[in-house]
């Protein structure tokens, strides 16, 4: 049975706005018409089988999907906060400073693990050294890896472990206190007791940062998500608080999907 | 989010003025050394065209490439018209104007006639080193991917041709020198005085005898072949190892012995990338000075290296001129001056022509080939 | 006149000088200052300067003398050591060849200096311009163009540099607006500094292609997690990516100073063919002198050399070392290489 986590019928405040998007590479489509509004402050999970588009959509917010030749908005808007993310005059950088990223496979740069935390910080010309200790520490407590790796913070970052480098990752992108946190998968390529430390590192988390996850795995969903939406096909079939979307579908492909009847 | 209008730009994005100069002093550096590039090939047709095109039919100064090389004389006659004359035309012309007052005489060796001796000496070194390197280094490729098994004696091996592809073109010079013209051993009747050893035969008067071939056509191209072996070792294991697994478990599947499925299914698919490394080595080849310096080359020759032959092995055994030798010979020996220039210039363009057609011959195969082998 | 082991030349007085001391010094005094034959003149300096140097060793000498045996097997380090760190080679000297490579090394280290200095910025540069910065049309032009000047003989080189480049440094160099430079006007137009620039072309396009492929080979989620925390693209390329493909840059560095250090031609030519260490009293100034090289040496003299002659042995000594070196270069090289792969 899945715990209710939601604690009020009052409507939140959307961080993200999504209308009516419709996204392609080249000219395959891969997101048709989605209409999303999703809550501060909460963890919203993305669900669905694979070709989605889920990843496609979380990562529509930071716009790292410039970096694909071919890839294109062809309708629709995405709002943060009010400001329309794909107007020519954004600053891209500003952008993603606020809003971070952890990917699939932890990829952290193969510097130190202080160099790695606060690299974000030196993009933005910080460079006194008390204070990158300081902002380096807060983020190593909030991502669950200080003690772990408070005595060894100059040693190769790829000598840790892959859920020490992916909580590493998480690190690094807090470190410049982001308002929105993206995660694509984060728990993909690591065992279950990593998976299980990271899982509980996102409740702590949920309080200062609003949380976007994509995720394969429904049992997840239902451990860390306030609200889900679920994908097929490019399209967003139904979004609701988690308790509702597993218990209570409304829509017959979610019931599908939840059962396990396809994936 | 406190203050969301931070996300929009106002002005130019931060950091765009030291992106812009960054671009631009990196981009000047890449363009500077294709200018330099750029100029040196202009300097070197703009001199050395004039030598080998004309402006009439057939186009191109066939005298140029098909004579052989002579000395240059130059002079004034009475009427102080100056002459340019190869020796041979020369001897005619004072024949001719019996007894005519020559005046201001200077000769310049190896300047004058055409280059048709250094230009068949590089093509037969070049054939010969190929013919002698693809054998050996084809066979030592496919024993080395095909049939080896794992060992310290086989990690030497690879480790040792990996060395000796940056080796200095002089050291196999040297290597040559010592071991190919003064070394190797020769079937003779009179051994030389300083002949290493020498051993009797069981028929006739000859000795085998460890003399060396002495500056010779074999020689260099014993001497280049070795330089160019590493290179084309490694090139032919890298064409054969890009053959799938696949073919070869079919074939063996269906009985074939371990040489059949190599001479069928490996090595025909193999050829075109082998062929491409081939093409850029004969561009190393045809350039390289230094190995053949000591083993074969001479800068003046008479005759063309099949004329004035005893019996035709005695090609093998002559010396012969070669161009990237007498460019070398050219630039350090004689000095610039007016009459010079020709054989100067017009050497180097040939040559330069001869490298980069075989060279852009060889990328163009390579482009063709990246895209015709996806298995 | 003067014999050994005659009791009062032996006698050693208060000051601790023996008689042979004294009378040697005495008929030094005697030298006249100054002689009118310019020859006789520098004979005379020469013995002044050597006199207190002779007079120190002098009872040493003849005891020095009588054990000196002529057949006395040279120790080996000796030979070695006198090889490597020798000053002089001259061969058909009138009377004692010296085989000491290290004029040859220094015009090597120094012709190889300033092909780095020149290859270094020019190659990385354009590597890390071509892969970072450069648009797809003009990495499809530059690319094959810098790879074609690796097929350019160094023949060539050495042609275009004695006949023509030479000159034109030689008269740049005469300009007057350029005479704060060191070692401007320059006397030799064969020079370190040009067979340095030549050798700097021959040499970037190997750096080039190796660190190109070294920078193309980061693998593409650093790029990719750096852009994602907000970073520009100068400060991907300059903050993640270059420092990623380092130890790639430094191989390639390593094997074009290999192949710098193994070029014959350029160096044969271009070079100047002066077999002494560079004069350094004039500071950077010594770059624009002549020298020799360890190639060099071997492509001029073996031509000439008596085979089997001590000579012909240097010259095969000196092809050894030549082997060594660019052996351990290539071989440093290779580890960088592997180190990146992993």
């Amino acid at each position: 049975m899945v715990t209710d986590r939601t604690n009020s019928a009052v409507p939140l405040p959307a961080a993200i706005r999504i209308a009516d998007l419709c996204f392609a590479y080249h000219a395959k489509p891969a997101l048709t018409d989605v209409t999303l509004d999703l809550p501060a402050h909460q963890i919203t999970a993305l669900i669905g089988p694979s070709g989605c588009g889920k990843s496609t959509l979380l990562r529509c917010f930071n716009r790292i999907n410039d970096r694909i030749p071919g890839a294109h908005i062809t309708a629709g808007s995405i709002h943060i906060h009010g400001i329309d993310i794909n107007r020519r005059d954004i600053d891209l950088q500003e952008l993603r400073r606020r809003v971070g990223m952890v990917f699939q496979k932890y990829n952290p740069f193969p510097k130190s693990i202080y160099e790695n935390v606060v690299f974000s910080l030196r993009l933005s010309g910080l460079r006194k050294r008390h204070e990158l200790d300081a902002i380096a520490e807060t983020a190593l407590r909030a991502a669950a890896l200080w003690d772990e790796v408070k005595d060894r913070l100059h040693s190769r970052a790829l000598g840790l472990s892959g859920g020490q480098q992916q909580r590493l990752c998480i690190a690094r992108a807090i470190a410049s206190q982001p308002d929105i946190l993206l995660m694509d998968e984060p728990c993909a390529a690591l065992d279950p007791i990593a998976t299980l430390k990271i899982e509980e590192l996102l409740h702590q988390l949920k309080k200062q940062y609003t949380i976007v996850i994509v995720t394969h795995n429904m049992a997840q969903a239902t451990r860390c998500a306030d609200h889900t939406a679920f994908m097929y096909l490019g399209q967003l079939i139904e979004f609701a608080p988690t308790l509702q979307l597993f218990n209570t579908p409304r829509h017959p492909q979610t019931l599908a999907y939840v059962t396990g009847s396809f994936g | 989010m406190h203050n969301p209008e931070s996300l929009i730009l106002k002005g130019l994005p931060k950091g765009h003025a030291k992106d812009h100069a960054v671009r631009l002093l990196l981009g000047a550096a890449t363009y500077l050394i294709v200018i330099i590039a750029a100029l040196l090939f202009c300097k070197i047709i703009k001199d050395g065209a004039p030598v080998l095109f004309t402006t009439k039919a057939p186009f191109v100064d066939l005298g140029f490439l098909l004579d052989k090389n002579e000395t240059l004389h130059v002079f004034d006659d009475a009427q102080g018209v100056r002459h340019q004359l190869a020796a041979s035309k020369y001897s005619e012309y004072v024949k001719h104007h019996d007894g005519a007052p020559i005046y201001n005489e200077q000769t310049f060796s190896y300047s004058g006639g055409g280059i048709a001796g250094p230009i068949v000496g590089t093509v037969l070194l070049t054939v010969g080193s190929m013919i002698l390197a693809l054998f050996f280094g084809v066979g030592a490729a496919i024993y080395l991917s095909e049939y080896a098994k794992q060992s310290p004696f086989i990690h030497a091996v690879r480790l040792a041709i990996l060395n000796l592809a940056g080796i200095p073109s002089i050291v196999f010079g040297l290597f040559g020198f010592s071991v190919f013209v003064l070394a190797v051993p020769v079937i003779t009747r009179t051994p030389a005085d300083r002949s290493l050893l020498t051993l009797p035969l069981w028929f006739g008067d000859a000795v085998v005898s460890f003399q060396g071939w002495n500056s010779s056509l074999l020689a260099g191209c014993a001497t280049l072949a070795c330089m160019i072996l590493p290179v084309i070792i490694t090139a032919s294991e890298e064409s054969l190892r890009a053959v799938p697994q696949g073919f070869r478990d079919a074939a063996l599947a269906m009985g074939a012995t371990r040489w059949q499925t190599i001479r069928t299914c490996v090595l025909p698919f193999s050829i075109p990338g082998i062929l491409t490394s081939s093409l850029l080595a004969v561009t190393r080849v045809a350039g390289e000075t230094a190995p053949i310096m000591f083993t074969a080359a001479v800068a003046a020759k008479d005759d063309l290296p099949w004329q004035s032959l005893a019996n035709p092995f005695d090609l093998l055994s002559s010396q012969v001129q070669a161009l990237p030798y007498h460019i070398y010979t050219l630039a350090a020996r004689i000095p610039a001056s007016e009459a010079t220039q020709r054989a100067q210039y017009g050497s180097v363009f040939v040559f330069l022509i001869l490298v980069a057609s075989l060279s852009a011959g060889s990328m163009l195969l390579r482009a063709k080939l990246r895209s015709k082998l996806k298995w | 006149m003067l014999q050994r082991g005659t009791p009062s030349l032996d006698h050693t007085d208060a000051g601790g000088n023996t008689a042979l001391h004294h009378a040697c010094a005495a008929i030094l005094d005697q030298l006249p200052p100054a002689l009118s034959q310019p020859e006789a003149m520098r004979l005379l300096r020469a013995a002044r300067k050597a006199a207190p140097r002779f007079l120190a060793n002098l009872e040493q000498t003849p005891q020095r003398i009588t054990q000196w045996r002529h057949d006395t097997p040279v120790p080996l380090t000796d030979a070695i050591g006198s090889f490597l760190t020798g000053k002089d080679w001259v061969t058909g000297g009138e009377w004692q060849d010296f085989y000491g490579i290290l004029p040859l090394l220094v015009g090597s280290l120094m012709i190889s200096l300033v092909a780095l200095c020149l290859a270094i910025p020019a190659g990385v540069g354009a590597a890390i311009y071509i892969n970072q910065f450069a648009s797809p049309i003009e990495q499809a032009i530059v690319k094959p163009v810098i790879e074609f000047i690796q097929a350019i003989p160094s023949v060539v080189l050495g042609f275009i540099g004695i006949l023509v480049f030479g000159s034109v440094l030689r008269d740049l160099s005469q300009l007057d607006s350029l005479a704060w430079v060191p070692g401007f006007p320059i006397e030799e137009r064969l020079n370190i500094f040009t067979a340095g620039c030549l050798l700097a072309l021959m040499s970037i396009p190997t750096i080039f292609s190796l660190a190109e492929d070294a920078l193309n080979n980061v693998p593409s989620a650093y790029a990719e997690a750096s852009d994602a925390l907000g970073a520009s693209h100068l400060q991907t390329s300059f903050r993640v990516i270059i420092p990623a493909a380092f130890s790639g840059i430094l191989a390639a560095v390593l094997l074009g100073l290999g192949r710098v250090i193994g070029e014959t031609m350029v160096v044969l030519l271009v070079a100047g063919n002066r077999i002494k260490i560079p004069d350094f009293s004039s500071g950077i100034g010594a770059f624009l002198q002549p020298s020799h090289t360890l190639t060099g040496i071997i492509a001029q003299e073996l031509g000439e050399v008596p085979l089997g002659s001590v000579h012909y042995r240097a010259l095969f000594v000196v092809g050894i070392l030549l082997f060594v070196i660019v052996l351990g270069i290539n071989a440093t090289a290779h580890k960088f290489v592997s180190r990146t792969q992993h």
